[in-house]
């Protein structure tokens, strides 16, 4: 394996959701990057990103099996790992979208539906457009990112709690959650950081950078 | 922005005269005590109470004033007739009044004027009232002897907590607020203002409230003649408060652009096409001025054209990094994949939709809810409600539209894309009865479109519910950047995202 397949950055396709975007972006950050389903691209793997849309069980059900034993053969030799929302969702020890199923478990907590209601107010689901983080403590993967930055969000489930080791940063939308969380080597966000202009590019080239 | 309703008094009764002419006076019969205890228990914070005694130069109905001022419920803030130290001293000092309205002072003897204002720092307010574009003094009867301009620019930089402006011709006669003098005098005293004169509907206070620089409006005869209630008008002065949910999620504003062939156009109706440039360009260009999304319709005429030119959304996805929804030309869910494969977020479907439901059910089942946009052009029926067109706004299906996005929403569109067929292209202002109606029948974001013309129609859209707003022209036009926009929007209260831009 050269050094050079090594520093780019691939793509995990779970089988949901397009991943050309995100190419795009990783692109545009000046890295390299390879969409790959190959389970033993991603167990050689050093910078994995692990997109997603749409429900929890399908890339659930895809990472089972070969995948899944790549990525942690992956996490094992020191690779980093960037969820990207339902890829972040499924890193979580379990998902409650369509009756509870396992996630991967590498970050600590359950995934939720947002309150659809709150004191007798609907809010508005799914949770679409830019919210606000609230960062909890400096990471690296902020760096020039100001606290209260905006990023991009479409989703209806999220990590409500998880421990406050794991939580990096939250917002807000009829009740606070995970919007960041990152245990060692294993990091992911609810946004989509390539949708969320250049603090978004900047999160992806920081992550970039870290691994 | 604050509400303030009006008390005028006229021989110790509540009263309302049109455009300040003493003849022209309508008695409402009504107790001042029980009035202002009404609009306390209502929850006003301020109340806007004028001598008009006092004003037409006769006794000042002062034993009233003070008894009106000395509850604790509500603030009063007094005018009529305050010509001198000695009135404002008394009604500052002696009775509980917060603040008082000086009129002609200010525009007749500037010097004496700025003396009380620094006896009284906060607590004075000046008037600028004008009629036929000249100020007027002394209960409106008088012309001034300064200009407006003269006269503002000599307020700037005074510690005055606002400046209160009356179009007198628009006074009591509910023919709709002069926002644009009101914006005028902002931008000349930097003054915060409270705007006067010819409120007549809950739009209108919604429209002020997105006025930069308004502070408060005061309100009279439409309050005492059941136009709307002070409950009403209070919600309606706070739009950007919303709902109450607690949520960091920001209300997005969507320019819109036209492509065909490839290109950027501008036309009327779909004719007179001026080409406007690059999709990636002007994707760009908006992006860099706070743009939360950009929505295209491709209006390529030849379907065939469109299937074999996908190139754009994919040159302006490598340079854009923030949402992209292309609508036009999708009529099976191949040609969804398509889009998105070439870098579009989400398809915007209509006539298609509505022709064949079940397509909004296979691409929300394949790409998911949240790339499924179904746009909706609605027409208001004669007999009441709204029915769905079809093909660009000129074929009528007869079907509510109500009924039709709710099923859109049941068969898995994540978004609707609502345009007021009425309100397209006459920039006065979005459907906004169609939007709450909307609004109040299902939970999916709603994006408004077609009416745009001015930042506060933007702001009444999403106090009648919308989630974002979508504009062409006004950008297009460069009437109004989407920061200018946007900034408009953060002053009426909305929580928008307002960033440095730039990369």
């Amino acid at each position: 394996m050269s050094s050079e397949a090594e520093n780019q950055a691939l793509i995990i396709d779970a089988g949901v959701g397009n991943l050309g975007n995100l190419a795009r972006a990783v692109r545009h950050t000046g890295s390299r990057c390879e969409i790959t389903a190959d389970p033993e691209r991603i167990a050689a793997g050093r910078r994995l990103l692990l997109p997603g849309v749409g429900a929890f069980r399908p890339p659930r059900e895809t990472l089972r099996g070969p995948m899944e034993e790549a990525l942690q053969q992956a996490l094992a030799n020191s690779a980093w790992l960037l969820g990207i929302c339902v890829g972040f969702q499924v890193l979580f020890d379990s998902g409650e979208e369509h009756g509870t199923l396992d996630g991967l478990g590498f970050l600590p907590g359950v995934v939720e539906r947002l309150p659809e209601e709150v004191d007798g107010t609907d809010v508005v689901l799914p949770h679409i457009g830019w919210n606000r983080l609230r960062f909890h403590r400096p990471h690296p993967l902020f760096e020039g990112i100001p606290d209260g930055s905006f990023f991009y969000f479409v989703h209806s489930y999220a990590p409500i709690e998880t421990d406050s080791e794991t939580a990096l940063a939250t917002a807000e939308h009829g009740t606070e959650f995970v919007a960041v969380a990152g245990r060692d080597r294993v990091l992911g966000t609810q946004f989509h950081p390539e949708k969320s202009g250049r603090h978004g590019l900047r999160l992806l080239r920081n992550f970039l950078e870290m691994a | 922005m604050n509400l303030i309703p009006a008390i005028d008094l006229r021989h110790g009764e509540v009263v309302r005269l049109v455009k300040g002419d003493d003849g022209r006076r309508t008695r409402y019969g009504l107790d001042p005590r029980q009035v202002l205890a009404d609009f306390a228990a209502a929850g006003v914070d301020l109340v806007h109470v004028v001598d008009l005694d006092a004003a037409f130069g006769e006794a000042p109905q002062r034993q009233l004033i003070a008894e009106l001022a000395a509850t604790d419920q509500v603030k009063i803030e007094l005018g009529g007739g305050l010509r001198d130290r000695a009135a404002v001293d008394w009604a500052l000092l002696e009775t509980g009044c917060e603040r008082v309205i000086l009129g002609s002072l200010a525009a007749k003897d500037f010097d004496a004027f700025a003396a009380i204002v620094a006896a009284h720092p906060d607590r004075i307010v000046p008037a600028v009232e004008v009629a036929s574009g000249a100020l007027r003094i002394a209960g409106w009867t008088q012309e001034a002897s300064v200009s407006l301009e003269e006269l503002c620019g000599r307020l700037r930089g005074l510690p005055c907590p606002a400046a209160l402006v009356t179009d007198v011709d628009r006074d009591g006669t509910l023919g709709g607020p002069n926002l644009e003098l009101a914006s005028q005098v902002y931008r000349l005293s930097g003054l915060p203002i409270l705007v006067s004169g010819g409120i007549r509907s809950l739009d209108d206070l919604r429209a002020t409230a997105g006025v930069d620089g308004v502070a408060g409006a005061i309100v009279g005869k439409a309050l005492y003649e059941g136009a709307f209630t002070v409950e009403e008008a209070l919600r309606a002065s706070r739009p950007g408060e919303g709902s109450g949910v607690r949520s960091g999620l920001t209300c997005r504003v969507i320019p819109c652009l036209d492509v065909r062939d490839g290109r950027v156009v501008k036309g009327v109706q779909f004719e007179n096409l001026i080409d406007q440039g690059d999709p990636a360009e002007c994707a760009g260009r908006y992006d860099a001025q706070g743009a939360d999304e950009i929505v295209f319709l491709d209006i390529t005429a030849a379907p065939e054209g469109r299937d074999t030119d996908r190139e754009w959304v994919s040159r302006t996805a490598e340079q854009v990094f923030i949402p992209l929804t292309v609508g036009g030309g999708v009529r099976k869910v191949e040609d969804a994949a398509a889009l998105l494969r070439a870098g579009a977020d989400k398809v915007a479907i209509n006539t298609v939709a509505f022709e064949n439901p079940p397509l909004i059910e296979a691409v929300a089942r394949q790409f998911g809810s949240q790339c499924m946009v179904l746009s909706v052009d609605a027409r208001r029926r004669q007999e009441g409600g709204w029915e769905v067109v079809t093909h660009g706004g000129r074929k009528g299906r007869g079907r509510d539209a109500i009924d039709w996005i709710v099923e859109g929403v049941e068969l898995g569109a994540g978004e609707i894309l609502l345009t007021s067929i009425d309100a397209d292209g006459t920039q006065a202002g979005y459907g906004l009865e169609l939007l709450e109606e909307v609004a109040s029948r299902v939970s999916v974001p709603l994006i408004a479109s077609g009416g745009a013309g001015r930042p506060e129609h933007l702001a009444a859209a999403l106090a009648a519910g919308a989630d974002a707003v979508l504009a062409a022209s006004i950008f297009h036009q460069g009437t109004y950047t989407v920061g200018e926009v946007k900034g408009h929007l953060a002053a009426a209260g909305f929580p928008m995202r307002l960033e440095e831009q730039g990369t």
